[in-house]
């Protein structure tokens, strides 16, 4: 019976070795450096999105759909701001106010799950569209550009060298929020929510609580992931975003979140959007067709649900 | 109990959405050029006529540039210029209601560059047989011979014409990556077809890849990361409009690579900027205001019985380092301010 | 009333993994009659008409069905024989109307296949007229009350041919007038010709409508006999009188004279009526009743997890408004829930990980957990209660009854609370771990604490409890000092054979 957890625990490294190995069979070109940096650099966005989704996943309500508008309005926002605003401090009080309207739009996703007991895909569609349009008019078919060089240094620049930044940026998110979920008392209760929401409320714990906190932390990871992804497409476009809720649950399914909530760790988004990535530049490197991307997409959620449903059996 | 209230609020909030997405296509509160100096304007032109001006979408720079030369050549005529735009250049199906809606709500003539021109064809033909007039801007719609004129950058010209000028400054040599837009895109098709000819006119240019980036800055910019793994010697990119060429710009500079000009097409102010700024090589001016503005001019001249051209050009001037100052001065004085 | 023997069960013997629950368990039932079928909870009751009706196989014995021997592998057989039953939780769709149900799934069908609505409509209003029912066939199930949606399931049985039905706690959510009622359709049903196996507590009513009675006790037939020729107090004796007692774990009463636990007046519409109760500091009460008299219920109320109409409760001298769990825990209030797999524990997270979830500021400074104090904790509770583990890292998932209820146990010990509820605790526990949880709860008695028990099972009553409060039906129907107790007592009470 431990043997089984140890297998969930150490499978995914175990098949992230054994992907890596057969793209690198199949293509020499993957063990390049400039190429793994490549996969890690592409993986980084993915990475602090699948964060957040973790975050809200943990719970058990169901999944985060509005991630990607709110990577798209943060970004926006707070390109908007940092337009006639160019020193270090504003693009500062960029994160801030990025941060903030994150936050806000996790919180009212938090609410609305929580004490009106609605499903967690349905409220953040709605969401979602919802932002979406707050985001078109905002920009109102602009493209802002040209941003300071600390944003786009964070987006697409290199530090201590050869380490692209944002790499650097999403492994510092990864483990702080490791360490949120492991040893603060309110990442504990995400767990202990998740898991057995009924058994928490007999302990005295309220899940409203929790669940808020869990969506908030999912806006303000897509919030972070917005002024990165100011720095590495060099511009705001309300249009941004939409490619990634899917794949985010996608990578956080193979990371081993449980889709029933009280599972899953930081270090799983890890793996996940790595394996993701790696698969589809594997597909780049071996020149088949983008449109086989969807597909694989989708096979890898549905392996995944099923998979979860298997072993918890 | 419990779980019949959670049914009924999930079916409202579904039934929400779907309206919000559905509501994404219906025209952007027409916004009309309501004729301020309506009185001099309307004696000159005899009467307040309806012009429906068709974007592509609703969130594009570039459309929003069409729509300014559209609402002010209307202001100045004295018309009222409706404008319709769906949310994406992909809601095809969206752009077409938008046309019947309007033939519906008695417009005298409409102006559109169309989503996909084999689908709006029906649309324009009951357009045609109400007896309104159609102006054609910005992308052919080859099946549709009632047009009155066509206004715009013919795509393979322009193409040709900035791709040429690429290879030229390379001084007809080098290993070419194509970042096409959408693979069955009528545009796209165009402006491809213009640089495989150039190819041919000039063996010694390899077009080494060509992959779709689907004139979408993100995706172009991940295929162009991707492209830059597999080939180590490229020269130059050719890109299906200037976002694309800037996902592509982001992807170069982004992986610390140099000696590789791109280029693109549509004279957008951030085109010309980067320009300027030496990060894109080329663009090439479609010159949108002027497509919005002539089919306006065309249109209402043909209402007044006023004999028009087949086509008119717009735009040509092609943008490089030393001339985008001045480009962004004349079209663009408030870019980025 | 003839003596034509409709229905006999031979020696039946039937096991679960674990536990024998029928041995050697005779029954016979007349044509015409209502025979009463008498027992507690856990007797067997339940278990031998799901034989009946097909859900269980038996190990051994016979069944006989109008004389010849039958062998009821599934429902249908036990319909086709001609047996239905009527489940205390009925069986009805609440959104189909009368009609569809009563032919749920045998339908009446055209020659083209389609189902004949006019033919089930029908026969429906038939069978409904038959029992003099009130009841629209087009009526929506959920439109309907209680009494007419038992009517329907009666005539639910009588559209199967059913010549032997089975009611299982018919009265338990009737008016009386409506009683009366269903007791004239019984009446009228005898006389058709259907035979009525009854199944309830409510001993005085049985003398109304029970031709014989038959009293099962932990798994066995004890006696078979007219209605109208015992007591009810015979009864009640022949249902829980036992050779063997159990010894009493809790030897010596340490209440004191401090009340940690008032509940006042406490309403809740239709569930509680007026429940006053007290536990001392110190003092182990046991809440007996059968199930469904209202004792999960009211200690649910009592830590906040229901609503209350009205009524008050005080927590060690403190009043306590609109009680919540989250409050209860802090003002010193433990439950340890009756569904320990569903409510009392996180299966899927290690033990470390529940023995903290109800006092987590133990463990919390700042925010950040104490992870190695916290481990320190579950290791202290597994050496403690002895529970059976590879670690503090196990599930419980992976646990056994008796060690999953240990682990509960030592979450709500970890909140040092003043007022402990137990409610069932040793449910599927072994012997072994039931006695190490009496003593357990002794020894927290003996610190000090208010423990309040809830168990269905008379003899662990006898055992552990100074004090005994017996719900029936949503009130307190009477309070018996352990030293004036015994099972018959508590039954008789709790069956309402003395009121």
């Amino acid at each position: 019976m431990k043997g089984k957890d140890f297998l969930m625990k150490y499978s995914r490294i175990v098949i992230l070795v054994l992907i890596m190995a057969g793209v690198s069979i199949a293509s020499p070109d993957f063990l390049k450096p400039s190429n793994l940096l490549n996969v890690a650099r592409q993986s980084s966005m993915l990475l602090i999105m699948s964060l957040g989704m973790t975050c809200a996943m943990l719970l058990g309500r169901g999944v985060d759909m509005s991630i990607g508008a709110t990577l798209s309005l943060t970004s926006c926002v707070a390109a908007g701001f940092l337009r006639s605003n160019d020193t270090v401090g504003s693009v500062l009080i960029g994160i801030v106010i990025a941060l903030v309207i994150g936050m806000f739009i996790g919180l009212i996703n938090g609410v609305l799950i929580s004490y009106l007991h609605l499903p967690a895909i349905l409220v953040t569609y709605g969401v979602r569209e919802i932002i979406r349009s707050v985001a078109f008019f905002y920009m109102d078919g602009d493209i802002i550009s040209g941003f300071h060089k600390f944003v786009m240094f964070m987006g697409s620049g290199f530090a201590f060298g050869a380490i692209p930044t944002q790499i650097i940026i999403a492994l510092v998110l990864t483990a702080a929020t490791a360490w949120m979920l492991k040893h603060t008392r309110m990442g504990r209760e995400l767990y202990v929510v998740g898991a057995n929401p009924s058994a928490a409320k007999f302990s005295g714990l309220k899940a409203e609580k929790s669940v808020i906190l869990g969506f908030v932390l999912s806006g303000a990871l897509a919030a972070l992931a917005g002024i990165v992804y100011l720095g590495r497409l060099g511009a705001a476009e309300a249009e941004i975003g939409n490619q990634f809720h899917f794949q985010c649950v996608s990578a956080v399914a193979i990371g081993g979140i449980s889709f029933a909530g009280g599972a899953g760790s930081a270090w799983g988004a890890v793996i996940g959007a790595l394996i993701l990535n790696i698969l589809i530049n594997g597909m780049n490197l071996l020149n088949i067709s983008s449109y086989w991307q969807g597909t694989v997409n989708g096979v890898i959620i549905i392996v995944a649900v099923l998979l979860d449903y298997v072993v918890r059996k | 109990m419990m779980k019949k209230t959670t049914l009924t609020m999930a079916a409202i909030l579904t039934a929400a959405a779907v309206m919000t997405g559905c509501t994404s296509s219906a025209p952007t509160a027409p916004a009309s050029s309501a004729a301020a100096g309506s009185d001099t304007a309307a004696a000159a032109s005899g009467e307040s006529y309806k012009i429906g001006v068709f974007t592509k979408d609703s969130t594009t720079a570039f459309w929003r540039y069409v729509v300014q030369g559209a609402m002010a050549k209307g202001e100045e005529l004295g018309v009222e210029v409706i404008e319709y735009a769906p949310a994406s250049y992909t809601d095809s199906a969206g752009q077409l209601s938008m046309v019947e809606d309007s033939i519906s709500a008695g417009v005298d003539a409409i102006c559109i560059a169309s989503c996909d021109s084999t689908a709006i064809v029906p649309a324009l033909e009951k357009a045609t047989a109400a007896g309104i007039p159609v102006v054609i801007f910005n992308t052919l719609v080859p099946d549709f011979k009632d047009n009155i004129t066509f206004v715009g950058v013919d795509n393979y010209d322009a193409s040709y014409r900035v791709t040429e000028e690429l290879i030229k400054a390379h001084d007809g040599k080098g290993n070419l990556v194509i970042l096409e837009g959408d693979p069955a895109g009528y545009q796209n098709i165009e402006r491809t077809r213009a640089v495989t000819d150039l190819a041919e006119k000039y063996p010694d240019v390899n077009i080494i890849t060509r992959q779709p980036g689907y004139a979408n800055r993100e995706k172009s910019m991940n295929a162009m990361e991707n492209i830059l793994q597999a080939y180590s010697d490229i020269d130059m990119v050719w890109a299906i409009n200037d976002v694309a060429a800037m996902g592509c710009v982001q992807a170069i500079e982004g992986a610390g690579r140099t000696g590789i000009d791109v280029i693109g097409i549509d004279g957008t102010p951030e085109g010309a900027t980067a320009a300027k700024d030496g990060r894109l090589k080329f663009t090439i001016d479609q010159g949108p205001f002027d497509q919005g503005a002539m089919s306006v001019q065309a249109a209402v001249d043909y209402l007044n019985g006023k004999e028009i051209e087949e086509n008119y050009a717009t735009g040509g001037t092609i943008v490089g380092t030393d001339n985008a100052d001045a480009f962004l001065q004349e079209f663009y004085p408030d870019f980025n301010k | 009333m003839g003596r034509e023997v409709v229905l006999r069960a031979e020696k039946i013997n039937k096991s679960f993994p674990g536990v024998k629950v029928l041995s050697d368990v005779s029954f016979d039932l007349e044509k015409g009659e209502v025979h009463i079928l008498l027992g507690e909870n856990g007797a067997g009751k339940s278990t031998l008409m799901k034989i009946f009706s097909g859900l269980y196989s038996v190990d051994s014995g016979n069944i006989y069905v109008n004389g010849e021997k039958v062998t009821i592998r599934n429902t249908k057989d036990s319909q086709n024989l001609g047996i239905s039953i009527i489940y205390q939780e009925f069986d009805l769709v609440p959104y189909l109307t009368v009609a569809q149900n009563i032919f749920l799934g045998r339908e009446p069908l055209k020659k083209n296949g389609s189902i004949d609505q006019a033919e089930m409509r029908k026969k429906s209003r038939e069978y409904l007229e038959f029992l003099r029912a009130n009841v629209d066939v087009d009526a929506k199930i959920f439109t309907l009350g209680v009494a007419q949606q038992q009517l329907v399931e009666v005539a639910k049985a009588l559209s199967q041919d059913a010549k032997i039905l089975i009611m299982d706690e018919p009265t338990a959510t009737l008016s009386d007038s409506e009683i009366e009622r269903l007791f004239e359709t019984i009446r009228r049903l005898q006389q058709s010709g259907v035979s009525i196996i009854y199944i309830s507590h409510r001993l005085q009513e049985l003398k109304q409508i029970g031709t014989r009675v038959t009293v099962l006790r932990d798994g066995m037939t004890i006696c078979t006999e007219d209605i109208q020729e015992i007591s009810m107090d015979e009864l009640v004796h022949r249902m829980v009188g036992r050779e063997v007692s159990q010894e009493r774990v809790r030897l010596e009463n340490t209440a004191r004279k401090e009340v940690a636990l008032k509940v006042s007046h406490l309403n809740r519409k239709n569930v509680l009526k007026d429940v006053s109760i007290e536990v001392h500091k110190g003092e182990i009460v046991a809440l007996a009743g059968l199930v469904g008299a209202g004792r999960t219920e009211l200690v649910h109320a009592v830590f906040g997890i229901d609503k209350i109409d009205s009524g008050e409760i005080e927590i060690s001298g403190k009043k306590m408004e609109k009680p919540t769990p989250g409050k209860c825990v802090k003002s010193g209030l433990g439950l340890l829930p009756e569904s320990r797999k569903e409510n009392g524990l996180s299966l899927t997270l290690p033990i470390f990980q529940n023995t903290s979830q109800a006092a987590m500021e133990r463990i919390t400074k700042r925010g950040i957990l104490n992870l190695k104090k916290e481990r320190q904790v579950a290791e202290k509770y597994i050496k403690q209660l002895n529970i059976v583990c590879t670690g503090p890292e196990l599930e419980p998932l992976y646990m056994s009854g008796g060690n999953q209820q240990k682990v509960v146990i030592g979450k709500w010990l970890f909140t040092e609370s003043d007022v402990l509820i137990f409610d069932e605790p040793t449910r599927g526990i072994d012997v072994g771990a039931r006695e190490e949880i009496y003593h357990i709860i002794d020894n927290l008695a003996k610190e000090g604490a208010a423990i309040l028990v809830i168990s269905s099972d008379l003899p662990e009553v006898l055992t552990i409890s100074d004090r005994i409060y017996v719900m029936r039906e949503g009130r307190i129907a009477g309070e018996i000092n352990y030293e004036d107790a015994s099972q018959e007592l508590i039954m008789s009470y709790a069956s309402g054979g003395r009121e």
